[in-house]
C-alpha cells in the first residue's frame, strides 16, 4: 500500500512546493518597511484591487463614528466639526507591507497637515492590541489610529469601504470643518497612494 | 509515475524562479557589476553639475557620471529608518567635501517607489544636499534585487562600457557612524 501511494504524494508534494515557492515570493515590496517590523510582517498575494462600492460622494456629509483610538480615548468624527478638516486614512490590515510603509510617511508631513488645519485619523479593522504592536513596530506616529473592529467594520461599511473579506479598501476621505466631504479616493489595495494625491486632497479643504 | 514527479517538479520550480526573479530580498556581493540601468535627470542645475551632466540632458546611467565612485542610497520617504539616518547620509556627504573627496566618491540617492513629490518632500525635509532620483514604479528598485529600506552600495567603473560599474561596497540598513561607513568606503574603494 505504501509503494503504491509514494508516487502520488510526491507528484503532489512536488506540485505544493512549487505553489508554496511562487506564494512565498509573490507580494509586495520592502521598501519603506520598519527594519525592526520586516520580520514579522506578512506577505500577501496580489488581492482584488477593489472589491466594494463606495457608499459616500463628494459633497455629503461624513457618516459620523465613534470609534476606541489605539492610545486609549474614544474619538468621534464629530469631535472635530467646526474645529479642523479631517483626512480618514483606511488601510486594509495591520503587519502588512503597503499598509506598514504607508502611515510612516504621513509622520514628516505634520506641519504640512498643521498648515492645511487637518488631523489625519487612521483606521483599520484590526483590534486595539494588534493596532498597538504594529505601531510601536513602526516607531509610533503622531495622528490616532482608531479601531473599527467591533461592531466588525461597521464604519468602514457605513463609507461602502468594507471588503468582502472584512478587510477594508485603501482610501483617503477629506472632511471639512462642517462634516462634508470634499475629496475622496480609493486606492487599489496593492499600491500606496502617492503623495500626490493627499496634497490633492488638502487642497480641497482650503481652496 | 514515480519518474513524473522530477519531471513535474523541474518546470514549476523553474517557472517559479522566472516569475519571482525580480522578488528577491539578496543585496549585491562585492565583485558584482550593476545591471545597466537610466535615470531621469534631476531639475536641478547644482545637481546636474554635481553629476556632471549637461543642461540637456533628460536621462543619464551611471558611465554618464563625472565621478570615480559613487555611493547609492535606495531609500524611500515613507521608510522611518531612511527618516531617522537623513541626517547621517548628510553628514557623510559633508565629510566627504571636509576631506577633498568631494570629487572621488559622488552621493546619489534613488528614491524606491517614491514620485517626483515624494522624493522633494524628503530632500527638502532634511535639507539633502546630494541629487535624489525619483523611481515611482520601483523600476530602479528591482534592478536592485527589491532590497528593504536604506541600502548602500558604493560603486565604479569597471574600465569596460560592457560591464558597467562593478561593487566594492554593499550595506544593508542604517550604518553606526559617519566615520566609520567614511573609512569602510575608502578601504572599499580601488
Amino acid at each position: 500500500m505504501r509503494l503504491a501511494h509514494a508516487p502520488r504524494l510526491t507528484i503532489r508534494t512536488a506540485l505544493l512546493l512549487g505553489l508554496l515557492w511562487v506564494l512565498l515570493s509573490a507580494g509586495s515590496t520592502l521598501a519603506g518597511t520598519p527594519d525592526g517590523a520586516k520580520g514579522a510582517i506578512f506577505q500577501n498575494p496580489k488581492l482584488k484591487p477593489i472589491d466594494s462600492e463606495l457608499q459616500v460622494r463628494i459633497g455629503d456629509p461624513a457618516p459620523d463614528f465613534s470609534l476606541p483610538a489605539v492610545h486609549g480615548e474614544t474619538i468621534a468624527l464629530s469631535d472635530y466639526h467646526g474645529r479642523k478638516n479631517v483626512m480618514l486614512s483606511f488601510v486594509p490590515a495591520a503587519w502588512t507591507p503597503v499598509c506598514s510603509d504607508q502611515w510612516p510617511g504621513y509622520n514628516i508631513l505634520q506641519d504640512i497637515f498643521d498648515r492645511h488645519e487637518t488631523i489625519i485619523l487612521g483606521i483599520t479593522v484590526d483590534n486595539i492590541p494588534t493596532l498597538h504592536s504594529w505601531l510601536q513596530a513602526m516607531g509610533g506616529l503622531w495622528f490616532p489610529v482608531l479601531s473599527d473592529f467591533w461592531p466588525h467594520g461597521k464604519t468602514a461599511d457605513a463609507y461602502g469601504l468594507l471588503r468582502g473579506d472584512g478587510t477594508t479598501e485603501r482610501a483617503l476621505i477629506f472632511i471639512d470643518k462642517q462634516g462634508l466631504i470634499r475629496f475622496l479616493h480609493v486606492e487599489d489595495i496593492n499600491i500606496r497612494p502617492p503623495l500626490e494625491i493627499v496634497m490633492q486632497g488638502l487642497q480641497t479643504l482650503t481652496d | 509515475m514515480r519518474r513524473l514527479a522530477p519531471l513535474l517538479f523541474t518546470p514549476l520550480f523553474t517557472l517559479a524562479l522566472i516569475l519571482t526573479g525580480h522578488a528577491q530580498n539578496e543585496p549585491f556581493s562585492v565583485g558584482d557589476h550593476l545591471p545597466a540601468f537610466s535615470m531621469t535627470a534631476p531639475e536641478s542645475s547644482t545637481h546636474r553639475s554635481y553629476l556632471g551632466l549637461s543642461a540637456e540632458a533628460s536621462q543619464f546611467t551611471l558611465a554618464d557620471m563625472d565621478a570615480p565612485a559613487v555611493l547609492i542610497q535606495i531609500f524611500s520617504m515613507y521608510c522611518p529608518i531612511c527618516q531617522r539616518e537623513a541626517p547621517e547620509v548628510n553628514a557623510l556627504y559633508a565629510a566627504l567635501q571636509r576631506e577633498g573627496l568631494a570629487d572621488m566618491i559622488k552621493i546619489l540617492g534613488l528614491g524606491a517607489g517614491n514620485s517626483d513629490l515624494e522624493v522633494q518632500v524628503f530632500q527638502e525635509r532634511y535639507d539633502i544636499p546630494f541629487p535624489l532620483v525619483s523611481d515611482p514604479d520601483y523600476v530602479l528598485h528591482k534592478t536592485f534585487g527589491g532590497v528593504g529600506t536604506p541600502y548602500f552600495v558604493l560603486v565604479q567603473p569597471s574600465g569596460s562600457a560592457e560591464n558597467g560599474h562593478v561593487v566594492r561596497l554593499s550595506h544593508l540598513g542604517a550604518f553606526d557612524s559617519v566615520e566609520d561607513f567614511l573609512k569602510e568606503m575608502l578601504t572599499a574603494k580601488h
